[in-house]
Formats: structure tokens, C-alpha cells, sequence
């Protein structure tokens, strides 16, 4: 096997086998876990790091077993397939550094983190798988490794809420299954291609490919929280923090939403897609998510539900810039697909050490927080500007670019939706930054866990929302270094309109 | 110099104050970092008076590659800006005693984005600036934590808010005429033939309009310098009404092509609200509220200007230069009598005199009386409006006495309830003193010394007598009743306050409804929506409503208002005049 085809499979091993290894060595075993846990996701990173260069290089990272006759497991390390990979290795060892200090004193780590690896595995899996079955192997995979995570405290509500997860998951994945098979049938493959495959089809197939859209739209479509499908992702939040970011920022919902991007590009091609009449729809749907979103998330007195409906709404940032055909639109969608995720996993991973520290979990109580733990709540500050789309941070690149976007396509109606957007965002982040910074704190936090040390909270669990946090401006004020997201995603916009 | 040594010492203008706000918010209790925050605006200051306009240079990798430049007007907007900053840094140091750590991180990223915006010379560099500026300016607003200033502050963060999404809106689609060109020069040169010109428009206008105190969207002017502690009112007060300014000369197409319609609309919102802010002064009791509608005031006599560069068939480089004059002499007249109202209130017996004679300084240059910068600034925008050769110049030209007029007035009530007369304690501090002693050098002396292309012809007695008329009137006036006042004659007991904001409380009824609406809908579902309507209708026809009429009607006999309304009449009429 060569260089090029060993790659894929390494870079899935380096979090599979530190997860099957995890379930191997006993419970009390803690370093032991640490050390596999930051081992694989450091050289799962380094791996990455190596694949994305050689892509930027024009190498090509192919692997390939045959499956059924006429269908291979694929696994193709497209442009991309290596934002979703990047963005999620680079979180992934983020977030792992946050589990370990954040289940430091609980029990189930074992499970816990086994199937974490798991879930990043797959995550990685859906992002190169190179065909449809492929991808739907995986995204399945991503369903059952999440579900031990959500319902990971055992409680009733956590239970119930896995219940509804599996529900939606699972129904999304047998109607996703669905429409991959109808498809094969009506055009004799599943492989992605970089403009489509489905464009040659005869014209009298045009009817079923529109419902085929639909079909695959739905199935991934719950995974991406589209309005009305969002409902299993407020009620998801009752997991761990560390589980809450992997679910917002990293792996189900991008997985659902990455899906979007390869059946709007790779199986129909987006100028197709345009041609048949299918993106219009799927705009009006994500922009209704993206108002519908902000405005249940101004309601929730629930830090992490706020933070999840908010969610809802910006995930579907990245489906608009999708649905709407234009290259600048497309470049927009594209890299709110990194810059949501590294607004969001900091959003998240502050509210956990709220949660942690001081047993925060309502807006309510956060009064003055800011006094007690200033790191925390800058990291949250910062990446909640982000998320209204105020310069320089990284959601105001993307907002810049699906706003040209929107306008360049001739849909000006993009353009008040984000301004629309900006404004509820504002008004349900502001609220919770003047409650922290601006309002007096209680005399003494009733719950308060913290190390009498000159940390607010450990080190663990401060330094990796200052790091996203960090990113979020650093990647946005510096947006056209060659380095940065945007460039990459300039580059992977190029390959899929017609030259 | 190197470009690049340029660059980066145009830079240091925003950078030390920024690097300076990330120490004081990582250690907010540090003395040293404490005495160096004053002096942080002193790399913008010298920059400003040294460096040569015409520089420029790109950073590539900033935003979609930023570029900054230092010409004419932004050399102007910076020297007097820093210089505010500076003179506002003294103070603050002598009299923020409650928390200062917070106060300075808030006040050093105000100014670091107060003096980035000027030396931008693209639209997101600036709006980078302006967004920071804005945003950090809610921490100024707020510091107090009372009522007033959280009411204030969250006024004032909606309406940024807002604005802010505007500007975004407006940008987006600028860039989409130029093809993606975000330099200012090819922005203002889509814009006067782009299809959707008058969206855009509108959305700049009122965008910045914000910060302008634009007539309509001025109601956080009067909240934010009411609450504001004092250092932090000279600049908001001096700097950031600038800021909006420059917005709009950096943005609106004042070069060719010009925009009749718009001009015209903006010189009439421009007149409008010259008298209005002098109106509703006029009613004021605090200082500094009065000095926030004396700044719409004066906001709208430089709209004025900007409405006939925008409206000047030939275009308004000429216009440019008198607008950014103006905005020097207000910003350090309106600096000084707002840091002078600080100091009056702290002063001793002994120097009551000497600091009453300082504000009335100060309010004169204002007024435009002879001899004062305010003369050579008002004189310099009406030669420039006549150089314009716009069809409607006549009427403006002859409101522009009755505008002195109505400045004068206001700023007469300033000095009645600013005068030292009361004894309050405490002790103003060297430093303040010393920052106003200079803002008042600068008030009399700064817009003669500044380099311009035209200078009108001051001294002639049709022109000085122009300029004296409105004042001698105005201060007649405002002498007959105070001393009316003095001797309790009857229609002054009525005299009513409108609450500062004015037109704010019906904003707030609106909203108030829309609000409670949607929050009906949201808790209990789209039927509660037809019991929500209801519900509206019922708010509007009760009180506040008919209390508030009942208010108006006591509130119409009192004399300014008679007064004014008689004003009114006038500028309706001249207003009749331009359409």
C-alpha cells in the first residue's frame, strides 16, 4: 500500500485505535487513558497536518476496498473533505484536553472516552468518504458512537433525551439510506464528483432526481438541524460539555451539514442543482432556521439550550451559503463551516466551566460571573461577538461573504436575513455578556468548586476555550494569510463552478 | 521614512492604546499601567502634526487586505481627536476614582478604535475601528452602574447595534458595484450611479447618523452624556460625533456625480435639526444634556454641509474642507465646555470667576461671535455652500444667522445652569485644569492656525456684523429671562423638562408593545396573537398617550417653546422655500 492510500487509513486509526485500546485497559487506569487519548489526537493532528499540505500541494490521498461489485469503501481526501478533516482533528484534541480535566472526579470515563474516539473516527470517515455509502457508513457510525455521549450521566432526562436523539437520528439515517439507493439505481453510481454526476441523467429523470434531492436533503437535514427537524438538539443538551461541543461544533451536526455541501456539489453539482430548481427551496429553509433559531434562543433562560437553538440558527448559515449559487455565497457557507464550529465549541466549552466551577446553569444566576472567573468569561465574550458578526472576528468574514454572495446572486433578501440575524443574535448574546460583566455579583457563589490556587478554574478545562477563543480572532483579523481558513476555502470554492 | 516605517508608525496611533486596554484588562490594578493610560493618545497627536498627508500602505493579510493612509481631512480628524482624548485622559486620571481599572480598558479601546477609524482608508478597516469604538463605548456609558446609565447604555448598544448591521448592509453593497475594490475613492465613486444608490444611502446616513446625532436618531446623545461620567462625556462629546462624521465624508459621493435629491435632504434634516436640538435644550436642566442637544445642534449645521458636498453638481472637495474645519472647532469648543462643566462644578470660591470666564470663552467660539474660531468656521462652510453653486443656497444662507441665534440661546442656558454659583466641595485637580486650560487655547487659537486652501473674507462689516447680530440677540434674550426668572414672573413656573431623549419615550412605548407581543406569541403560541393585538390597541389608546398630551399641552406655554416654535415657523418656511 502506498504513501498516499496508507494516509486516510492512518488518520482514521489514530483516534479508532486509541479508542478500542481505551476499552481494553481497566477503568481506574487514568494516565494510562490520558496518555492514549492525547497521544492519538496529537498525531492525529500531525497526520492531518502532513495530508493537508500535500493536498495544498496537489498530491492526491486515495483509498479504496471494494464493498459490493461495483462499489468501493472510499476513502478520498479532498479539499473539501480536509476542511471538515482539519477543523475536527484540531477540536478534537481541543476538546479532549477540556474532557479529561472536565470528568477529572466522575465515573465512566472509560466508556466515555472510548466512544469519543469513536465518534471523531467517524466524523473524519464522513468527511472523506469518497461516494454516498461511504458517507451513510459512517454518518450511521457517528449516530451510534454519539449515543452512549448524550445519554452519558444516566439520568432520566439524559435518557430521554438519547431516546429522541436516536429517534431522529436514526429515521434521518434509514430516509437518507433510501434515497442513496434510489439513486444508485437511476444512475448507476454513488461516487462524488467535483461538479456532480446526476447532470448527465435524461431529462425525463429530472422529476426523480428532484425528489431524490429532497429524500437525501431530509435524511441529512436532521442531523444539520434544519427547521422543522431541529427538535432532538435542544433536548441533546443535557449532555457533558465536552459532548455538547463535539455535537455542535465538531461532529453531528457538521456531519448533517457537511452532507448538504457534497449533495448540493458533489452529487448534483451546484450550477445543476440551480438548473432544476432545487437550492431556491432549500435557501428559503435555511434562512426560515436561521431567523426561526435566534428567535426560540432569545426565550431560554438555559445557558446551553440558548447556546444550542443558537446553534439551529448559524448551522444553517452554512446551507445558505450553499443554496445560494454563487462563488462568493459558496465560500461563505464553506468557512462558517470552520468559523461556526470555532465560535461555537468555545461558546460551549465556557459554559461548562461555568457549569463546573461554580454550577452555573442558568442566565440568571450569571450576574457578575465575570468578576469570579474573567478568563472564562472573556474566551465566552469574544466568541459571542463573533457569533453577532462584529469585525475582526471570524463571523464576520463568513457574514461578509455570504452577504456578497447573497447579492451577487441577485437574492438581496440574503442580505436582510444576516442583518436580521446580526440583530436577534446581539440580542440574545448582549443580555448574557452585560449580566456577567456589568452586573453585580452575589456576595459568595453558593457552589463554588474552585481550587483556592490563583486559576479561576484548572488549567484543563481554561486552556482550551482560550485557544478556540484565541483562533476566533486571530483567524479572523488575519483572514487572507495564506494560512488562514478563508484561503483554503477560496481554493476548494474554485473546483466547483465551471471554469 | 520607509513606506514601511511609515506604516507601522501610522499604526502605533491605534496600537498603544489597544496594547495598553489588553493590559489594563488583564491587570486592571496596576498603578503604572494607570499612569501611562493618559498618555496613550500622544503617538496619534504627533503623528497627526508631523506627518505629511498623502501616505499609504497595505496590510495584506488583514481582513481582505487593509489599508491605511493618513490625507488632509484624516490628519485633521486625528490631531483633533487625539488632542481630545489626551486632554479627557487628564481628567479621567483625577476624577475616576470608582473602579478605574474597568474605566480605562473601556476608555483605551474607545480610543484606540476612535483613532484607527481615521487613518483607514478602506471600508472594513475603518468599520473594524468603528465597531470596536462603538461597541467599547457601552462600557463609557455604563460605568456608573445606576439606573441612568443602564438605561442609557442599553439605548445605546440597540441603536449600535443597528447601525452597525446597517453599515454591514450598506458595505456589502458597495462592494458588490465596485467588484470587491474596498478603497474609499472607488466606493464614493460607484455610488452616485449604483441601482440600489438610494438603499445604500439611506442606510449610511442613518447608520452613522447614529453617532452624528442625526434629527430622528438623536435620542442617545442626551441619555449617553447625561450618564457618562465626565472624562468619558468630553470624548464622546469631542471624538465620537466625529467619528460618525467621517463616516459619511469618508463614504457619501461628494466628489462627482453629485446627488441632488440627497443633498437636499440632508441639508434640510441638517437645518432641522439645528434648531431642534437648540429647542429642546433650551428645556433642559443638567449641563451636559444641555450640551448634547447643543451638539445636535451644531451636528446638524455641519449635516448642512455634508447635504450640499453630496448635492454640489460640481462636487464638494471645497465642502470637505469647511465640514472637516467645523468638526475641529466644535470638537475642541464642545471638549472644553464639557470638561469645563466637570471643573465648575468643583471649583472653589476663589476661581469661580476665572473659570466662569473660561466657559463663556469657550460657549462664544461656539456661537460664532467675532473674533472667535466659530466665526472663522461658520464663515469658511458659507463660502464654501456659495462656492457650491447649488439652486437652493439662498434660504440656507439665510438661516445660518438664526442657527447662531438658536446657539446662542442654548448655550446661554448652559451657562445659567453650569455658572459656579453653587457650592458643591471637592477639588478639580491639576490636571484637569491644566487639560482644560489647553482645550481652551485650542478653542481660540486651533481652526486659525490649521492649514486651508481657502480663507474667506472675515473682516468686513457687512460680515461682522452678520456674526454679531444673532449673538448680541440671542444673549439679550437669554439675559431678559433669566432675569424674568430671577423675579419669578409668572409663565416661567410651568417651565417643564422634556425628558432627555425627547422623542426616545414614544421609541420606547413602540417597542415596548412590539415587544410584549412577541413575547405574548412566543410563550403561549400564535393564538394569543389576535389577544396580543388587542392588547396593543388597548396600550395605545391609554396613558402614557394621554398623559403625555396633557404634558405637551402644559408644556406648550412655556417660553421656550413659544419662542422656538416662532423659530420653527421661520425654518418651515425657508424649508418650503428649497423643494
Amino acid at each position: 500500500m502506498s504513501w498516499n492510500a496508507a494516509l486516510p487509513l492512518l488518520v482514521l486509526l489514530s483516534s479508532l485505535a486509541p479508542g478500542v485500546l481505551i476499552f481494553a485497559i481497566p477503568e481506574s487506569f487514568r494516565r494510562w487513558r490520558t496518555l492514549l487519548n492525547l497521544a492519538g489526537a496529537v498525531l492525529k493532528v500531525a497526520l492531518v497536518g502532513v495530508m493537508a499540505l500535500g493536498v495544498a500541494d496537489g498530491q492526491e490521498f486515495e483509498l479504496r476496498f471494494p464493498l459490493l461489485p461495483g462499489m468501493d469503501l472510499a476513502l478520498v481526501a479532498d479539499p473539501l473533505a480536509m476542511l471538515l478533516v482539519v477543523l475536527s482533528s484540531v477540536l478534537w484534541l481541543v476538546t479532549t484536553v477540556y474532557a479529561v480535566g472536565y470528568l477529572e472526579r466522575s465515573p465512566h470515563r472509560r466508556r466515555f472516552f472510548g466512544f469519543f474516539s469513536i465518534c471523531v473516527t467517524a466524523t473524519v470517515g464522513v468527511a472523506m468518504a469518497g461516494n454516498l455509502l461511504t458517507f451513510l457508513l459512517f454518518y450511521e457510525l457517528l449516530t451510534l458512537s454519539t449515543y452512549p455521549l448524550v445519554v452519558h450521566r444516566g439520568t432520566d432526562v439524559a435518557r430521554r433525551a438519547g431516546r429522541v436523539y436516536l429517534i431522529y437520528t436514526l429515521t434521518g439515517g434509514t430516509v437518507l439510506f433510501g434515497g442513496i439507493v434510489w439513486l444508485y439505481v437511476l444512475a448507476g453510481t454513488v461516487e462524488f464528483a467535483p461538479r456532480g454526476f446526476v447532470s448527465g441523467l435524461p431529462a425525463s429523470e429530472h422529476g426523480s432526481l428532484a425528489l431524490i434531492f429532497l429524500i437525501l436533503v431530509a435524511g441529512v437535514g436532521v442531523k444539520a438541524a434544519l427547521v422543522p427537524l431541529h427538535g432532538w438538539l435542544p433536548r441533546a443538551m443535557v449532555a457533558p460539555a465536552p459532548v455538547s461541543a463535539l455535537l455542535h461544533a465538531v461532529a453531528v451536526v457538521k456531519a448533517g451539514v457537511f452532507g448538504i455541501v457534497r449533495i448540493v456539489q458533489n452529487v448534483y453539482g451546484v450550477e445543476f442543482s440551480l438548473d432544476l430548481g432545487l437550492t431556491p427551496p432549500l435557501a428559503v429553509v435555511a434562512a426560515v432556521t436561521i431567523v426561526y433559531g435566534s428567535l426560540r434562543a432569545l426565550h431560554q433562560d438555559d445557558l446551553k439550550r440558548r447556546l444550542a437553538f443558537s446553534t439551529v440558527s448559524q448551522v444553517s448559515y452554512i446551507v445558505l451559503g450553499t443554496a445560494v449559487v454563487g462563488p462568493l455565497a459558496t465560500v461563505g457557507g464553506l468557512v462558517h463551516l470552520v468559523h461556526q464550529g470555532l465560535m461555537k465549541i468555545t461558546l460551549f466549552l465556557c459554559a461548562g466551566n461555568l457549569a463546573e466551577t461554580l454550577d452555573i446553569h442558568r442566565i440568571s444566576e450569571m450576574n457578575g460571573v465575570a468578576r469570579r472567573m474573567p478568563w472564562t468569561m472573556a474566551a465566552f465574550s469574544v466568541a459571542a461577538l463573533g457569533m453577532i458578526g462584529l469585525p475582526p472576528l471570524v463571523g464576520f468574514i463568513s457574514k461578509w461573504y455570504l452577504g456578497l454572495g447573497g447579492v451577487e446572486a441577485g437574492e438581496s433578501w440574503v442580505l436582510a436575513v444576516l442583518v436580521v440575524s446580526g440583530m436577534l443574535n446581539g440580542a440574545y448574546f448582549l443580555p448574557i455578556l452585560y449580566a456577567a460583566w456589568f452586573r453585580e455579583p452575589p456576595p459568595r457563589w453558593p457552589h463554588d468548586q474552585g481550587s483556592p490556587g490563583r486559576l479561576e478554574t484548572s488549567w484543563w478545562l481554561l486552556a482550551p476555550p482560550l485557544t478556540t477563543a484565541f483562533l476566533t480572532l486571530f483567524l479572523g483579523l488575519l483572514a487572507s494569510a495564506p494560512f488562514s481558513p478563508l484561503r483554503w476555502v477560496q481554493f476548494v470554492g474554485g473546483l466547483v463552478y465551471e471554469p | 521614512m520607509t513606506p514601511l516605517a511609515e506604516l507601522l508608525v501610522l499604526l502605533l496611533s491605534p496600537a498603544v492604546p489597544l496594547l495598553l486596554a489588553v493590559a489594563t484588562m488583564i491587570r486592571p490594578a496596576a498603578s503604572t499601567l494607570q499612569r501611562a493610560a493618559p498618555w496613550a493618545a500622544l503617538p496619534g497627536l504627533a503623528t497627526g502634526l508631523s506627518m505629511s498627508p498623502g501616505i499609504a500602505a497595505t496590510v495584506p493579510w488583514v481582513l481582505q487586505g487593509s489599508e491605511f493612509g493618513l490625507d488632509h481631512t484624516g490628519r485633521t480628524f486625528l490631531v483633533f481627536s487625539a488632542a481630545i482624548w489626551l486632554a479627557a485622559g487628564m481628567a479621567a486620571r483625577a476624577w475616576i476614582a470608582d473602579r478605574p481599572g474597568r474605566f480605562w480598558s473601556y476608555f483605551l479601546l474607545v480610543m484606540s478604535g476612535s483613532l484607527g477609524l481615521i487613518i483607514a482608508r478602506d471600508m472594513l478597516g475603518f468599520y473594524l475601528f468603528f465597531t470596536v469604538m462603538s461597541f467599547a463605548s457601552y462600557g463609557l456609558v455604563a460605568h456608573r452602574r445606576n439606573q441612568r446609565a443602564r438605561h442609557a447604555g442599553s439605548v445605546y448598544v440597540t441603536f449600535v447595534l443597528a447601525a452597525d448591521m446597517m453599515i454591514y448592509a450598506a458595505m456589502v453593497l458597495i462592494a458588490r458595484e465596485t467588484g470587491g475594490d474596498l478603497l474609499f475613492e472607488t466606493a464614493r465613486g460607484v455610488l452616485s450611479d449604483a441601482p440600489d444608490r438610494d438603499l445604500v444611502m439611506t442606510l449610511l446616513v442613518v447608520g452613522f447618523g447614529v453617532k452624528v446625532g442625526l434629527l430622528g436618531i438623536h435620542v442617545t446623545l442626551p441619555l449617553m452624556y447625561g450618564a457618562a461620567p465626565t472624562p468619558a462625556g468630553v470624548v464622546l462629546a469631542g471624538v465620537l460625533t466625529g467619528a460618525g462624521l467621517l463616516g459619511w465624508l469618508r463614504l457619501l459621493p461628494l466628489e462627482a456625480g453629485a446627488v441632488p435629491e440627497w443633498g437636499r435632504l440632508l441639508m434640510a434634516a441638517g437645518a432641522a435639526a439645528a434648531f431642534y436640538g437648540a429647542l429642546v435644550g433650551l428645556t433642559q436642566r443638567e449641563p451636559r444634556v444641555v450640551l448634547a442637544y447643543s451638539s445636535i445642534s451644531q451636528m446638524g449645521i455641519m449635516t448642512v454641509g455634508v447635504g450640499g458636498a453630496v448635492g454640489a453638481p460640481g462636487g464638494g472637495g471645497a465642502l470637505l474642507s469647511a465640514v472637516s474645519l467645523y468638526a475641529l472647532h466644535h470638537g475642541f469648543a464642545k471638549a472644553a465646555l464639557f470638561l469645563g462643566a466637570g471643573v465648575a462644578e468643583r471649583v472653589s470660591p476663589r476661581h469661580r470667576p476665572l473659570v466662569s470666564v473660561g466657559l463663556v470663552v469657550a460657549a462664544l467660539a461656539l456661537t460664532g461671535a467675532p473674533l472667535t474660531t466659530g466665526m472663522l468656521a461658520k464663515e469658511t462652510l458659507k463660502e464654501a455652500l456659495a462656492a457650491a453653486s447649488l439652486p437652493w443656497s439662498q434660504p440656507v444662507k439665510l438661516a445660518l444667522p438664526w442657527m447662531s441665534f438658536a446657539t446662542t440661546l442654548v448655550l446661554a442656558r448652559f451657562l445659567w445652569v453650569a455658572w459656579p454659583d453653587v457650592a458643591r466641595g471637592g477639588r478639580p485637580g491639576a490636571g484637569p485644569v491644566v487639560a482644560w486650560v489647553g482645550l481652551l487655547v485650542l478653542t481660540v487659537s486651533a481652526a486659525w492656525l490649521w492649514p486651508m486652501d481657502m480663507a474667506p473674507e472675515l473682516w468686513r462689516a457687512a460680515v461682522l456684523w452678520e456674526t454679531s447680530w444673532p449673538v448680541l440677540l440671542g444673549a439679550s434674550v437669554s439675559a431678559a429671562a433669566v432675569l424674568a426668572v430671577r423675579r419669578r414672573a409668572r409663565p416661567f413656573a410651568a417651565w417643564r423638562v422634556v425628558p432627555p431623549g425627547d422623542v426616545l419615550v414614544v421609541m420606547t412605548a413602540v417597542a415596548a408593545v412590539l415587544v410584549r407581543g412577541w413575547l405574548a406569541v412566543a410563550r403561549r403560541g400564535l393564538p394569543a396573537a389576535g389577544r396580543a393585538a388587542r392588547n396593543w390597541l388597548r396600550l395605545l389608546l391609554r396613558p402614557p398617550w394621554s398623559r403625555a398630551a396633557a404634558a405637551a399641552e402644559a408644556w406648550l406655554a412655556a417660553w421656550p417653546v413659544a419662542l422656538t416654535l416662532l423659530l420653527g415657523g421661520i425654518v418651515t418656511f425657508w424649508l418650503l422655500l428649497l423643494w
